[in-house]
């Protein structure tokens, strides 16, 4: 299990800026499918990529898939280097991304969040009609499910209210 | 960001950019095949209580590994 709790306390707590995407997005916005990592797309400057190291640092952070032992070391000199991490934890997989494919940057995607309060933690997550343009955009067969699901799910929203 | 601000009061559900997307016949095609009373269900939930269930739902599909013998993702 990914304790999503333990994931997003610890980056707001550092006051990591960054948006919630993939399906940890989806499910926040209804969807019934089960997902096992938390994918974030977190802003590259600096300061912040300061706060991420520190945040998921007690985590012990290591490349997911990477065979055990491959030199691999969790900090802001790697993160500079790199772009988007897909990292196993002690608390469950994270994705921290740069960038995602349709989907741009931290700056281009927190204009199409919304603010959610999740755990105590103030943290944007990807808007849904953003997040079936981001899945349109990928263009993944395995996607189409999704996008049928959340297209959906905007469709009972919509009727809610009314 | 459009009605971000009115997120507390719509009950858990969370508004809609009026963005149009096209339409297209195999997306719709699943449609079908899902259970929109599940939807609607996760709909009454804030998207906390989304999250907490999916918690719930990860480690019972955990569990159900283990006893297939199967090692879980992400281990």
């Amino acid at each position: 299990m990914t304790d999503f709790e333990a994931l997003l306390r610890a980056l707001g707590a550092e006051g990591v800026r960054f948006v919630v995407v993939g399906g940890v997005a989806a499910t926040a916005h209804g969807s019934a499918r089960l997902t096992n990592d938390l994918d974030i797309v977190y802003a590259r400057d600096p300061e912040n990529i300061r706060r991420l190291v520190k945040a998921l640092t007690p985590f012990r952070p290591y490349l997911r898939g990477a065979p055990p032992g491959l030199p691999f070391t969790w900090d802001t000199r790697t993160v500079h280097a790199g772009l988007n991490f897909t990292l196993d934890t002690t608390v469950g997989p994270i994705d921290a991304l740069g960038e995602i494919v349709a989907g741009g940057r931290y700056e281009d995607l927190a204009a199409r969040s919304i603010r959610l309060e999740l755990f105590g933690t103030s943290c944007l997550c990807l808007g849904l009609d953003a997040l079936i343009v981001n899945k349109r955009g990928v263009g993944r067969p395995k996607d189409l499910e999704v996008i049928a699901e959340l297209e959906l799910i905007a469709a009972a929203a919509k009727r809610e209210r009314g | 960001m459009p009605g971000a601000a009115g997120y507390g009061m719509l009950g858990g559900v969370m508004p809609v950019e009026a963005t149009a997307v096209r339409a297209d016949p195999v997306v719709d095609a699943y449609k079908a095949g899902i259970d929109v009373t599940l939807i609607e269900r996760n709909l009454r939930l804030t998207p906390e209580e989304r999250l907490r269930q999916l918690m719930v739902l990860q480690r019972l599909a955990d569990e159900v590994r283990r006893a297939g013998g199967v090692t879980p993702p992400g281990r």
